[in-house]
């Protein structure tokens, strides 16, 4: 505890008590580092779209671009919704919710985007080859 | 779910050394953006583009592995064993360096 107390002090309530705190910091931190990623998808997505002109398909490029916007801005609104869920469980004393299916569909979806890249530079550095 | 419910600052922790990853893999394909498509003038062969194909491969493959790496820890941390040793920073560090040694010689040659 980060205050002294005389003893026969009562408890302080749960989201005075250290561990707490701690956890909710963390929990924020977590929701801050959900922020930066999703904006950097988006800022990435962007730099796909602009700065890959010349590269494969463009249409390739588009949805890889394009799906990283969206799922950048998704990504951000569902994460303030996880950290209020999370926030919630910590004050109750309850389990945390599962992370495993969002950080598997991030998982996914960015495996995704980055083949649908690399498959624009491949298609684009084999043109040259010819 | 496997084990018990581990202390949540060690799960928070880990989804934020996820999201650290995550990121440094993106950063490895706008990097390769960068080299193959901005740096080099289109008359320049294919270098830069052998370059920016390297570094996005590197993106693709630490986006894969830092979802095992997630999923190594968190069961770890669920059935109270020692951390898995994560073999990312390695394949991280050898990647870049080669890269650059790589970048090097083309900007000398």
């Amino acid at each position: 505890m980060s205050v002294d107390r005389a003893p026969g002090d009562p408890d302080p309530p749960r989201w005075a008590q250290a561990e707490v705190v701690i956890a909710s910091t963390a929990n924020e931190r977590t929701s801050m580092a959900w922020s930066r990623t999703a904006l950097a998808w988006a800022a990435v997505g962007a730099a796909v779209v602009r700065y890959q002109a010349e590269a494969g398909v463009a249409s390739v490029r588009m949805v890889a671009g394009g799906a990283l916007i969206v799922c950048g801005v998704a990504m951000w609104l569902v994460a303030q919704g996880r950290y209020r869920q999370r926030d919630r469980a910590l004050r109750a004393d309850h389990p945390l919710p599962d992370a495993g299916p969002m950080i598997g569909a991030v998982a996914v979806l960015v495996i995704g985007a980055i083949v649908l890249v690399l498959a624009a530079e491949v298609i684009d550095l084999v043109t040259d080859v010819r | 779910m496997l084990g018990e419910e581990p202390d949540a600052r060690f799960s928070f922790a880990n989804e934020r050394t996820y999201l650290a990853w995550n990121r440094t893999a993106l950063g490895a394909v706008v990097a390769g953006l960068a080299v193959a498509n901005v740096l080099a003038p289109d008359d320049e062969g294919i270098g830069p583009e052998l370059l920016g194909v390297a570094l996005i491969l590197l993106g693709l493959v630490l986006a894969g592995l830092s979802y095992v790496n997630w999923f190594n820890n968190e069961r770890a941390l669920r059935l109270r064993l020692p951390l898995p040793h994560s073999p990312l920073l390695l394949v991280l560090s050898v990647v870049t360096g080669l890269v650059a040694v790589a970048a090097a010689v083309y900007t000398l040659s």
